[in-house]
């Protein structure tokens, strides 16, 4: 398994540069706040919009903001607030879409008709909005957010779990731990899951990414991290007014949170495509 | 027949109502709509007129089975933050968003099919490479930053056109809808590319190229025919998801008023009666999509029609 994964990696040098990107984000968004002697909420009127000091200003790498805080700084927070909502929220719409989808594909009958109708219909409501409505209610902040988007996103590991349960079900690996007697729980948790496992774990990289994207929305109108917090979103929103002077506020924010969602979306499709079955034998 | 379309309508019924059920105990239970709606350090006699009058202090069941009652009639309340019917409101806000949204998913989705079907009949070309490239990045990248960098491109920098507001001419428009379609056009190219690769390996398109036929004709008459289902499903599916969406951001970012600003604007403002108006507007269009896609679907495409009566495949 590891040697052939190696092999396509091998064969996929943008995953390689993918992963490279991801790693590097997430290690600078720990370390820059850490060795930076700079303080990311005090304002600094003196240094108030300063471009990049390669653009000719006294801003440092990044510049800096309205209030003279150095954006090199303030975007590493943001990233951080990025990864941390996007793996809560992902892991947290993991754990529960998997319980769902393997009760729901190994009992089927009511129980699974009735969380697949809710599936149904928790797919077909419109989305933003009623995470809106959530988190204001909630009234916003880091923790609203996590609960709020780990909530709407369970439902495709549901899917994708139970249909891979439902497979697994009519096997001999099913037939043969239950004639030896195994219960249950032991043949859900410790025959099945591993066998659907790859397939949720591969959903979570591309649920991850797509967190990562609703977080900073959520921000940049308002509705998600709030101040003092950082997120990509809110430090893109506070660069419009200063657009016309100040272009790298809202450039280099918008830009990481590029770079961050697009590396992992990538590397999640391609989990998802070495972890089908399917696409190995047909060699795509 | 009969059956799969009385359970695909109380399918229907049960989102509205459960968008409604949410929306409702988010704003009566989780939150407390005086707290929402009235300023901070509203004193408490006010608070207390404030729930009398909006009869925000009878228990949570009798209120919404007043809201429910009120709501098929039609009435969602006055609007706190406007004044004037709630329901009117987002009506008249409607035209403004369906002016960015139906040209951007129809336009977007429309390219996106000619160029994935184009693709998929030269599958390693520079054409189809570049375009795949392209929709991944499209998908991967924010809608607001991308809005914002068109701004300070086109508006800023080179001053051709205006950053923002309502006007309902092409140079206005055409920075949202360009924002808009990107994603439709996005998931139509893939879904039309990938649909058509894996019927061109399929039995039939040997047959009727060995027939004689032009590749022209083997497209336009037996593969894009069985493309059309997927394709149209999900452009309805796009027009819904884009329309309480992305549009949000998108009317945010150019001050467009449309309802998704309208609702932004109803929660900043705490507005309980506004923004349960534009919930059930916002859910009904994109459950009727939803809904509309399903009954497409079934109409059209013969082989869906031997499943009915069966649950799952």
């Amino acid at each position: 398994m590891s040697g052939r994964l190696l092999g396509e990696l091998y064969r996929r040098p943008i995953i390689v540069a993918a992963m490279t990107v991801v790693i590097a984000l997430v290690a600078s968004s720990i370390l820059v706040p850490l060795i930076s002697d700079l303080d990311a909420s005090a304002p600094r009127l003196s240094k108030r919009l300063e471009a990049p000091s390669w653009a000719g200003g006294d801003g440092g790498l990044l510049g800096t903001d309205s209030l003279g805080r150095d954006l090199l700084l303030r975007i590493m927070l943001g990233m951080r607030t990025s990864f941390a909502v996007g793996a809560f929220a992902a892991l947290m719409g993991a754990v529960v879409g998997t319980l769902v989808g393997l009760i729901s594909g190994y009992f089927g009958g009511v129980v699974d008709a009735v969380l697949m109708r809710l599936t149904d219909i928790e797919l077909a409501f419109p989305g933003i909005l009623l995470v809106m409505v959530l988190v204001r209610a909630l009234d916003r902040g880091v923790i609203a957010l996590v609960i709020v988007l780990g909530s709407i996103s369970w439902m495709l590991y549901a899917r994708v779990v139970r249909s891979a349960v439902l497979t697994l079900r009519t096997t001999e690996l099913v037939t043969a731990t239950t004639g030896l007697g195994a219960t249950t729980p032991r043949i859900l948790f410790v025959h099945v899951l591993p066998n659907v496992a790859a397939a949720a774990v591969s959903l979570m990289a591309v649920t991850f990414a797509a967190m990562m994207l609703a977080e900073a929305s959520l921000s940049f109108i308002g509705f998600g991290v709030q101040p003092p917090d950082i997120s990509l979103g809110s430090i893109l929103s506070s660069g419009r007014d200063y657009l016309s002077t100040s272009w790298w506020i809202s450039t280099f924010s918008g830009l990481f949170l590029l770079l961050g969602v697009l590396s992992t979306n990538l590397i999640g499709s391609w989990l998802q495509r070495v972890t089908d079955p399917l696409s190995i034998h047909t060699g795509s | 027949m009969a059956r799969y379309l009385i359970g695909r309508i109380a399918q229907f019924v049960i989102v509205i109502g459960g968008a409604l059920l949410i929306t409702f105990l988010a704003l009566h239970l989780v939150a407390d709509p005086a707290i929402l709606g009235l300023p901070v350090g509203t004193p408490q006699e006010a608070v207390d007129a404030f729930n009398e009058k909006h009869g925000f202090n009878d228990d949570l069941l009798t209120q919404f089975g007043r809201f429910l009652g009120d709501a098929v009639r039609g009435d969602f309340g006055d609007s706190l933050w406007l004044g004037g019917d709630a329901l009117g409101h987002v009506f008249d806000r409607l035209p403004a968003t369906l002016m960015l949204t139906v040209p951007a998913v129809l336009g977007g989705g429309l390219l996106g099919v000619t160029l994935g079907s184009i693709s998929a009949r030269r599958p390693e070309s520079g054409l189809a490479n570049g375009l795949n490239v392209f929709s991944y990045s499209v998908i991967s990248i924010a809608e607001f930053w991308l809005a914002i960098m068109l701004v300070l491109v086109f508006a800023v920098n080179i001053t051709w056109l205006p950053t923002a507001g309502y006007d309902p001419k092409p140079q206005v428009m055409i920075l949202p809808i360009l924002v808009l379609s990107l994603r439709p056009f996005a998931q139509n190219f893939q879904l039309t590319q990938a649909t058509m690769s894996a019927e061109y390996g399929k039995p039939y398109v040997l047959a009727a190229r060995a027939k004689g036929l032009s590749e022209g004709q083997v497209a336009r008459r037996h593969v894009l025919r069985n493309v059309a289902v997927p394709v149209v499903t999900l452009l309805l599916f796009e027009l819904g998801r884009v329309f309480v969406g992305t549009a949000i951001i998108v009317e945010i970012v150019f001050a467009w008023p449309g309802i998704g600003r309208l609702a932004a604007n109803a929660l900043f403002q705490g507005d309980v009666f506004l923004v349960q108006a534009v919930v059930v507007v916002a859910a009904l269009a994109t459950a009727s999509l939803n809904l509309l896609a399903d009954l497409f679907y079934f109409a059209i495409d013969p082989r869906t029609r031997h499943l009915v009566g069966v649950k799952e495949r």
